[in-house]
């Protein structure tokens, strides 16, 4: 036994591996049995991370050498058992409700089964490798395995054009990770996360930024950060529902662990400059992410701008703990990643609620288009209910747990803002905190439209009307989700007491976020929280509404009858439209976000008063991609067209390239 | 078994490198395109005798494998399956030439010339690579690209390119007496595959253009 111990916290790889393998091998069931050793895989990563955290400071360190220059060696240290904490929770429920989900599913189940296993192996080295060497090889194992997960449904034009990109935009920003790397061997002389570690104290300060800016990039990229998202918003809807829950709920905070590991352990401690960069992004991302949102009705794609909206928010917390670090305060540091960590835990639970709620409606209605959707509560109302609790997390309503990590992410960006380090970072902060309370309002608002339209109301299509609800597991999976929501809110002082090793190692101190869960200490600066008290506030609120009706209204009796709709047959159409709902906001930052709309009316034999048809189309053109993208397209494609000159499709051609060259070169080497 | 002594053994590689060097140069020459398959077969049997000689000189018992592999993939599959396709789509049995047969066989004598000029530092340096077999094996991989060059059919393109693979397997034979049988065995397989792949494409290629003349291949441009 002495001689595994060390080696015990792969298990979970090893059993995800194990997975892989029985989907291949499982003719019977290949979505079964590979999705129940993804469970069971997943749930020892839990225990495995909860130890860990648990015990505190151990550290578990696996090497191999396979290769002479490049040993593969994996840790686990506070920070990857938080991580990997994330990955097994999203990953067990994503798990159940595969099960459940593949019944349906056609293509090659086999494939995708095995895939996914891999996907959740390669997402769990990541956080474990403890060299160059190991991390780059599971980074890239994972964006190839998530590639194929998105191309599933490789048949529609649509989702092959989406992993096209998503696969260009995960390779370029591997490169710039790559040269991060190698700034950081350079110093060591090493590629193991020890030694470059160690050195990075005497790390010149050049060497420092171009390290960070190497892994700003690729990091960037890979968890959605604008302008760096493009990806996202069409890749993550690609793919089937469980695998998008943990792409947005999962893949896309792996680079958030990478950011940490390098901004705090690998390459820090950095400048303020830093803290400020990445604050600044986050607080982008977060507002346009939001709004790009709002515009949405493909539920899925709203979902994948969610998700980068949401990396904003984390992104933000991860700014000011870089920033407050920068100044010397450890304590409001730990405090700020605290925040940033536990928005983590949060956004990757309710996220992957919600995208198996949408695969729930998506597997009932066969489709995402709010549009046609409507009238879901009474048809699924398990699903509604679900969803419905992960659209309260993640527009942040108490009691839930997305309200526990924003306020918390409040109150370091409070703190940052009187830090006493100069007017500049007490307004930037300030703005910060302004946006990130717009932000909340329009994600609400963005989730009245989402389930409003689609929950509510009257179906607006025959598929909606004919919807059913979905089957055990899927539920199963949905509902273990929603009650982490609730759990987590709840009793968040068990997550920060889980997380005071994390910040003990990377910051040096532990936080002490005014959080009890029953009150009642006088209020510290900044306010204090207790969500146990504030669930006790909300039902004693509810019942005294209650009867305060009955009070007032006195004893009457309800009548059920349809809205009176001025005398003519009710119609589905009549509804709101969820681009109606969203109107107002499109009005108000059609400076930000460039709305379009073409109306082109159709006139029954020509003449102008007869109207027989009009059709509408509305839609964004996103300032990044006027700017950024299509330049950059635009020259590429150009130098291109210069190399094709090369290119002349003769084949006689190609050869006396190759022949001219082999002479030439027999005559020099002569 | 060793039969030979390294001073006959150099001298018989010599004489099957001329005679090598001849079919390369006759290849040239050549304009029914089933003769020039059946001239890769007589290559095919002379690289074999050249491997046999290695054999018995250094009575190494891969070798011989090596020599009868040489006999089953260059003499009998890969012509058979050439001429296998060749059947199959049925063309005009001429080969058609960009550059005209003389000129052509002016380019390869030059080429020969080039061979010579290029290995003669490395060939003076090791006695067992004395005489023709590296300037021959540097020439035939010439010519052979010379013909994929100077040809449009892709059969020709084939011929060419097995002609250059048959430089290769000279150059191996005479300078390492005897390749290791794994090496061997996995240049069989990768001759057998390849010819396979290429009878394939070219099937296909007739298939599209009701041609095998690859300068239509210029439409699959963009």
């Amino acid at each position: 036994m002495a001689d595994i111990e060390p080696y015990l916290f792969l298990a979970p790889v090893a059993v995800y591996a194990l997975g892989a393998l029985l989907a291949l091998v499982d003719r019977h069931a290949p979505g079964r049995s590979p999705h129940a050793a993804a469970l069971a895989g997943s749930l020892i990563g839990l225990f495995v991370a909860v130890r860990a955290l648990l015990a505190g400071t151990t550290q578990q360190v696996a090497t191999f050498s396979i290769v002479p220059f490049a040993s593969i060696s994996f840790r686990l240290d506070p920070l990857s058992a938080f991580f990997l904490l994330v990955i097994s929770l999203v990953a067990a429920a994503a798990s159940l409700y595969a099960i459940g989900y593949l019944r349906a599913e056609t293509g090659s189940v086999a494939g995708l089964s095995a895939a996914y296993n891999g996907f959740l192996a390669a997402m769990a080295l990541v956080i474990l490798a403890d060299s160059v060497f190991a991390f780059l090889f599971a980074w890239e194992a994972m964006s190839l395995v998530s590639f194929f997960l998105v191309i599933h449904n490789h048949r529609q034009d649509e989702v092959r054009r989406a992993g096209f990109i998503y696969l260009v935009m995960t390779h370029a920003s591997s490169a710039f990770l790559l040269g991060g790397f190698l700034v950081l061997f350079a110093n060591a002389g090493s590629l193991d996360f020890a030694a470059i570690r160690s050195a990075a104290a005497n790390l010149p300060p050049l060497s420092r930024d171009l390290a960070f800016l190497g892994a700003l990039i690729a990091f960037g990229t890979k968890a959605g950060v604008i302008p760096l998202h493009v990806w996202l918003p069409r890749a993550h809807p690609a793919a089937p529902s469980h695998v998008s829950a943990l792409m947005s709920g999962v893949m896309i905070k792996t680079a958030v662990y990478g950011l940490v590991r390098i901004g705090f352990d690998l390459a820090g401690p950095g400048p303020a400059w830093w803290g400020g960069l990445i604050l600044a992004l986050g607080v982008i991302s977060a507002v346009l992410g939001v709004l790009y949102a709002l515009m949405e009705h493909d539920l899925k794609r709203l979902l994948a701008y969610h998700s980068v909206e949401n990396i904003g928010i984390i992104l933000m917390g991860l700014g000011a703990a870089l920033l407050l670090a920068s100044f010397g305060q450890p304590a409001g540091a730990a405090l700020a990643l605290v925040a940033c960590l536990f928005h983590v835990l949060n956004h990757a639970v309710f996220k992957a609620l919600l995208f198996l709620g949408v695969g729930a409606v998506q597997h009932s209605t066969h489709t995402r288009d709010l549009e046609a959707l409507g009238g879901l509560i009474r048809r699924m109302p398990w699903t509604a209910a679900a969803f419905l609790v992960g659209s309260a997390a993640i527009s942040a309503l108490p009691p839930l747990n997305g309200f526990v990590s924003e306020w918390i992410t409040f109150q370091s960006l409070l703190l940052l803002g009187t830090s006493g380090s100069g007017p500049t970072v007490a307004i930037g902060a300030a703005g910060a905190a302004g946006l990130l309370a717009l932000t909340g309002g329009l994600a609400a608002f963005c989730f009245v439209k989402a389930f409003g339209i689609a929950f509510l109301g009257l179906p607006r299509s025959a598929a909606a009307d004919e919807a059913h609800e979905v089957g055990k597991p899927m539920l199963l999976g949905m509902g273990l989700l929603a009650l982490l929501c609730f759990g987590l809110g709840l009793l968040p002082t068990f997550i920060v007491r889980l997380l005071a090793p994390v910040t003990n190692a990377l910051t040096g101190a532990v936080a002490q976020p005014s959080l009890s869960l029953v009150p009642l200490t006088a209020p510290s600066r900044g306010g204090n929280l207790a969500p146990l008290s504030v669930l006790g506030l909300l039902i004693a609120l509810g019942v005294l509404a209650l009867l305060l009706g009955r009070l007032i209204g006195g004893p009457g009796r309800s009548r059920v009858s349809p809205p009176w709709v001025c005398g003519i047959e009710l119609e589905p159409s009549m509804q709101y439209s969820a681009t109606a709902l969203a109107k107002p906001v499109r009005i108000i930052f059609r400076g930000l976000i460039r709305p379009y709309r073409e109306i082109e009316r159709q006139h029954k034999s020509g003449v102008a008063y007869f109207v027989s048809g009009v059709s509408y189309e509305a839609g964004v053109h996103p300032i990044y991609e006027r700017y950024f993208y299509n330049p950059a397209v635009r020259m590429l494609l150009m130098l291109a067209n210069q190399v094709r000159l090369l290119q002349t499709g003769s084949l006689r051609m190609y050869l006396s390239y190759m022949f001219a060259t082999l002479v030439i070169v027999l005559l020099l080497t002569r | 078994m060793v039969l030979f002594d390294v001073e006959t053994a150099r001298g018989l590689l010599n004489s099957i490198s001329l005679l090598l060097l001849v079919t390369a140069l006759g290849s040239v020459l050549i304009l029914r395109l089933e003769s020039s398959i059946r001239l890769l077969a007589v290559q095919g049997l002379l690289l074999a005798a050249a491997a046999a000689v290695v054999a018995l000189t250094t009575g190494a018992s891969h070798a011989y494998v090596a020599a009868a592999i040489t006999v089953i993939v260059k003499v009998l599959i890969v012509p058979g399956i050439l001429l296998r396709v060749l059947c199959e789509i049925r063309l005009k049995k001429e080969v058609e030439a960009v550059i005209p047969s003389r000129i052509a066989l002016l380019l390869a004598i030059g080429l020969t010339l080039v061979a010579y000029y290029v290995v003669s530092p490395i060939a003076s340096r090791d006695a067992f690579l004395t005489g023709n077999a590296l300037p021959t094996a540097v020439s035939l991989l010439l010519i052979g690209l010379l013909t994929m060059l100077a040809r449009k059919k892709a059969i020709s393109q084939i011929v060419g390119i097995i002609a250059m693979e048959n430089g290769l397997y000279l150059m191996a034979v005479a300078a390492t007496r005897g390749l290791p049988l794994a090496v061997e065995l996995g240049v069989g397989v990768d001759l057998v595959v390849g010819v396979m792949v290429m009878g394939l494409v070219t099937r296909q290629i007739h298939r599209t253009f009701d041609t095998i003349n690859t300068d239509h291949l210029r439409s699959l441009r963009g």
